[in-house]
């Protein structure tokens, strides 16, 4: 536990209050699901750029990323580009699509776009069974974090951040997801780029740390990483972010095609000056701290023994904000997983309200069981935990973009790319990796294969499917 | 797929205390780092007592510290000890940092405790003052350095220093951590004025994310009233 001013302790209290009111102011003009789950499709693209970067923008970021850069350097960074290029093909090819669409979740889509409930089924467990899961990675982030500030006992740090994300994600849905987002891209690039300048004031401006670190180990400034390393993490990175259903769930949001371009131009705004400030953070912190027992806390301990307290207590909040906006992100993808595709298809003629009750509930349940796999993980769920991620590339990736520009694309093409998709990703890890490939590569690349050649000998899916994407 | 860096480290803190026993036992550890310094007619008196855990693990029985050349400046006087016993030590200089390798006696013990004391002069209005690093991680998670600083008599530390001061107008400060800086930076004075670097540019982020805030708040108002 650190030594931490009070300071701490007024501004993450403020935060939490704050993300708390935005929940219920927004969620007053909730009326219906569709307010609930796409905030009325009236999100512009300021905020909705903002949010996407939010969304996307992870504990991993602030915590796992600078403590990579802070122990491999600075060819770690390669693998924004691949990023990047993830949200150019999603800008160009996916996003606006989907935007036209106007769906609810990426479900509909697959029902739609391949006329199976089977197929939108499927998508709706993968993605509950995937993101629930992942949300543990979030609730350990949040635990540790907590824990290493104000020296609460992990549970609790889990506790009150889920809790409080789980509060406002209930009351207000996507549009308070939406708007608290944005306060979180907010601080999590203003307070890191704010932080950049004092770091190097105290760790003796940017030609000494240069040098300093080159000295200390010459590959920080070099290359540590292999092309095969970078490559891999790019493309796990850009096939990702390209359909991650909790991103493109954000695309229903909002207001017309020409929003959703802007809103990813705003993104990359956000998360260029992240990326360009915690590579940074990572060097000055290494030239401050040569040795660390544990370069996952750089972030933290940058808040707390260089940054001043009003500051450092911002970094703090970036870094809760971050484990926040994509724990309400991935919540609410997966609540209405559960009660607009599950319990839609199951019960057909429910009414709205019934959806939004079995919405909330899902909310909570949803919250409830990741904190008991935080608690007492078992081997299923940490390999879940690092598969997941690879398992929705593998599983959406060819579906979505190649479903939404190729009409021949057909229903059962779609299901056995799919499935082939995750099975490969799961072999490919079992086999630990052959020629050090990232699994999501062989999977994304067998999914494709699999939806175009099994496309041109399955029966077409009906026209009336296809007008939503492809017009007349 | 930052979820990806993410899944990584909580796989890594879920399987925490398997890594911790297999670190404890093949590396050699920080088991704890003291430092005092004190300031007399500009010249800073540097004690630093360490104790390495599982030292026996060090390659050739050389414990590897670097020290950073900051400002050029430079350790003078450099004493290394255990007990009553001096140690040799190896320098190998940088540019920016110079690597110092000190030779264990032969006959040590796993637990390896030493000395490292110097003094640097540095020049009017500057503070960052370097400071030998061990290059051995802490073994735990825990505040295992203690830095201690007296400032000169009749003098207090500023809040704006590194590493951050909590207490208040106080002529000796001490701070507690988990890893050991390149440096340290204890501002002093006579007085603490409420105007450092630190407060204004706390000011300024508050008053920016606050305009931030409102324009929004006004945006959003304004398309709300146009919508109805």
């Amino acid at each position: 536990m650190f030594e931490v001013s009070p300071v701490f302790y007024y501004v993450i209290a403020g935060y939490f209050l704050m993300t708390l009111v935005i929940g219920y102011i927004a969620g007053r003009g909730n009326k219906t699901s569709e307010d609930h789950l796409v905030a009325g499709r009236s999100i512009g693209p300021v905020i909705g750029g903002a949010a996407l970067a939010a969304t996307q923008l992870s504990a991993g970021t602030f915590v796992g990323t600078v403590g990579v850069l802070y122990l491999t350097g600075a060819s770690y960074m390669w693998y924004w580009p691949g990023m990047f290029a993830g949200w150019l093909v999603s800008a160009i090819w996916v996003a606006p699509k989907f935007q036209q669409f106007k769906g609810v979740t990426v479900p509909d889509y697959i029902e739609k776009r391949y006329n199976s409930k089977v197929a939108k089924v499927i998508a709706a467990a993968l993605i509950v069974v995937a993101y629930t899961v992942y949300l543990v990675a979030q609730y350990v982030a949040g635990g540790i974090l907590m824990e290493t500030i104000f020296g609460l006992p992990k549970i609790w740090g889990a506790i009150i951040t889920i809790g409080i994300t789980m509060l406002y994600t209930m009351k207000g849905g996507m549009k308070a997801t939406t708007y608290s987002d944005f306060i979180q891209a907010i601080i999590m690039a203003g307070c890191f780029f704010a932080a950049v300048p004092i770091l190097y004031s105290q760790a003796g401006g940017f030609d000494y740390v240069g040098r300093f670190i080159t000295e200390l180990q010459p590959t920080l400034t070099g290359w540590h990483w292999q092309f095969k390393d970078i490559l891999g993490f790019a493309l796990a990175f850009g096939l990702s972010v390209a359909i991650a259903p909790y991103e493109l769930a954000r695309m229903y949001t909002m207001k017309s095609q020409r929003t959703v371009r802007l809103a990813i131009g705003f993104s990359f705004i956000f998360q260029a000056v992240i990326a360009i400030a915690i590579c940074l953070v990572g060097f000055a912190m290494r030239s401050l701290y040569p040795i660390m027992n544990n370069a996952d806390a750089a972030s933290s301990i940058m808040a707390v023994n260089v940054l001043p307290p009003f500051v450092g207590a911002l970094i703090v909040v970036a870094i809760l904000a971050a484990i926040m906006s994509t724990v309400s992100g991935v919540m609410i993808v997966s609540a209405s997983a559960i009660s607009h595709d599950i319990f839609g298809i199951l019960k057909p003629n429910a009414t709205d309200k019934q959806k939004m009750t079995i919405n909330k509930i899902a909310t909570v349940v949803l919250s409830i069981i990741p904190l008991i796999f935080a608690i007492k993980p078992f081997d299923m769920v940490q390999f879940i935990v690092i598969v997941q991620s690879s398992m929705v590339a593998s599983f959406f990736f060819a579906t979505v973009v190649i479903g939404l520009n190729w009409k021949r694309a057909t229903g059962t093409a779609a299901l056995i790319s799919m499935l082939g998709g995750v099975a490969t990703v799961l072999i490919w890890y079992l086999m630990q990796k052959p020629f050090g490939l990232n699994e999501v590569i062989p999977g994304v690349l067998v999914s494709t294969v699999l939806l175009i050649v099994c496309s041109y000998f399955t029966k077409p899916v009906p026209e009336e499917s296809l007008k939503p994407f492809f017009g007349k | 797929m930052k979820r990806f860096v993410m899944a990584l480290a909580a796989v890594f803190a879920l399987t925490l205390p398997l890594s911790a026993v297999r670190a404890e036992e093949g590396k050699a550890m920080l088991g704890k780092a003291d430092v005092s310094i004190e300031v007399k007619d500009g010249v800073y008196f540097v004690t630093e007592q360490i104790q390495l855990l599982h030292s026996n693990h060090a390659p050739d029985g050389k414990l590897e510290h670097t020290i950073s050349k900051l400002n050029g400046v430079s350790a003078e006087n450099l004493h290394i000890s255990t007990g009553n016993e001096d140690l040799t030590f190896e320098e190998q200089d940088g540019d920016a940092l110079q690597k110092v390798f000190v030779q264990m006696p032969e006959a040590g013990s796993d637990t390896f405790d030493y000395s490292i004391s110097y003094q640097v002069a540095l020049p009017d209005g500057e503070y960052k003052l370097p400071l030998f690093v061990p290059m051995y991680a802490a073994e735990k998670g825990e505040n295992l350095v203690h830095i201690s600083f007296q400032a000169p008599e009749g003098m207090i530390v500023q809040p704006n220093s590194f590493p951050i001061v909590i207490e208040n107008n106080q002529n000796r400060v001490e701070s507690h951590m988990i890893n050991l800086p390149s440096h340290v930076s204890y501002l002093f004075g006579e007085t603490a004025p409420f105007f450092n670097s630190h407060t204004l540019i706390s000011a300024a982020t508050l008053v920016i994310l606050f305009l931030i805030l409102f324009v929004w708040a006004r945006v959003e108002r304004r398309n709300a009233r146009r919508g109805a």
